[in-house]
């Protein structure tokens, strides 16, 4: 009788811890699913936002950028110039995202705040920034005509011919780039290949002592450099 | 002289006095009832955890999952039109096949061309995306779909300097 006592009691005593071990095992569930909840939610990247970093970068660097002169060699001060604007029609995906654009950490073009959302960087090639200028004379002797020592995307020529002597065209190599008949005078752009090295040859009917004919020129010269590209989430 | 045993109630063994006899619906359960009500108390108890589960929180978390699935597998396919398009040239025929999932959340689906993004059409309400390209600016037209069920290509054509990217399906020309 005694032993049916106790057992009676520990029958009650093992309902009881029934029902604390599902309380527990409900707790558990429940912490579970709010640890994974949170872990999910954090690991969500926005890959969109990376694939705008990762598509500016290629649009920037391809060999038909504007401000590029090849694949991979940027030309800093046409992007420095760039148009935020112009930068969101020419790469869709920024329109409506804060970006920054650096060149070895200078910021050179940019829109909002992108807080670091996703960087991406390239090792680019850097043209050089610095003019030359050059007053070379033009004579019989020289056949009228001057090499530049370095290739170069675009030469601005300053004619100031003498009294009595005109000029009546510029050849780059054996194209016509520039033709007046009554005359050049004054300051012209003239386009060049930069696969080319180019023999600039004036017709003129007399000699242009140095000084009369000026040439500015920007070398095509590479440095190394990087190029971060920001783009944060819209 | 009578048995001092025997005037003791059988059921008593305390000295002090008698127990009180208890009824019989005052009785705690038996161990044996005990366990078959712990049994079935764990096998309900699973039962609607069961259906709590699979009921509301795991397709949740299935659709959830099968968004991210979606967005990333959008952006891979954006990113394979975008790097199937040459920098350079005049002329051009590429045709660069394309490896999708075949099913998001056990469904197949399609990735559509909508003026200048891919946006991503699944039958599930919760999975969708959009994403806009960034094609070299001599690209004129962009069109055509994928189906997730059948081999997928990218196709460029052009020769002047309007090119032509196609989103192509198995072997359609």
């Amino acid at each position: 009788m005694t032993g049916d006592t106790r057992s009676m009691t520990r029958a009650q005593a093992t309902l009881v811890a029934t029902a604390v071990a599902l309380v527990l095992l409900t707790a558990t569930l429940a912490a579970s699913l709010a640890l994974a909840d949170r872990t999910f939610a954090a690991g969500t990247r926005e890959p969109a936002t990376r694939h705008a970093a990762v598509a500016t970068a290629d649009r920037l660097v391809a060999a038909d950028s504007p401000y590029t002169t090849a694949a991979n060699v940027l030309d800093p001060v046409s992007l420095a110039a760039a148009n935020v604007s112009q930068l969101r029609t020419a790469i869709p995906p920024l329109a409506g995202r804060p970006f920054e654009i650096r060149l070895d950490g200078d910021r050179l073009v940019g829109a909002g705040d992108p807080e670091d959302a996703h960087a991406v960087e390239r090792l680019v090639l850097r043209r050089s920034a610095t003019d030359v200028r050059l007053s070379p004379r033009f004579d019989r002797a020289s056949n009228y005509s001057t090499t530049l020592p370095r290739r170069t995307r675009r030469v601005e020529l300053t004619i100031r011919p003498p009294g009595g002597t005109t000029v009546v065209r510029v050849w780059a190599n054996d194209r016509v780039v520039l033709a007046n008949a009554s005359g050049l005078v004054g300051t012209f752009t003239i386009g060049l290949s930069v696969h080319e090295t180019v023999t600039l040859r004036l017709d003129a009917d007399g000699p242009l002592p140095r000084g009369r004919v000026q040439l500015t020129y920007r070398p095509a010269t590479t440095t190394k450099a990087r190029l971060t590209v920001v783009v944060g989430s819209a | 002289m009578a048995d001092p045993r025997q005037s003791r109630s059988p059921r008593s063994s305390n000295p002090a006095g008698a127990i009180r006899h208890l009824a019989v619906d005052e009785r705690a359960v038996s161990p044996a009832v005990a366990k078959t009500l712990e049994a079935g108390i764990v096998t309900l108890y699973v039962a609607l955890v069961a259906a709590v589960l699979l009921g509301g929180v795991v397709p949740e978390y299935r659709t959830a999952a099968g968004d991210a699935v979606g967005e990333r597998a959008l952006v891979a396919a954006a990113h394979h039109v975008e790097d199937a398009v040459p920098a350079t040239g005049r002329a051009v025929r590429v045709e660069r096949s394309v490896d999708l999932p075949a099913t998001i959340r056990g469904e197949p689906y399609a990735i559509v061309v909508d003026r200048e993004s891919l946006v991503l059409a699944h039958p599930a309400p919760g999975i969708g995306g959009r994403i806009v390209l960034a094609v070299p600016p001599r690209v004129g037209t962009l069109g055509g779909r994928w189906e997730s069920s059948s081999p997928s290509s990218v196709v460029v054509t052009g020769n002047t300097s309007a090119w032509r990217v196609r989103l192509v399906n198995g072997d359609e020309p």
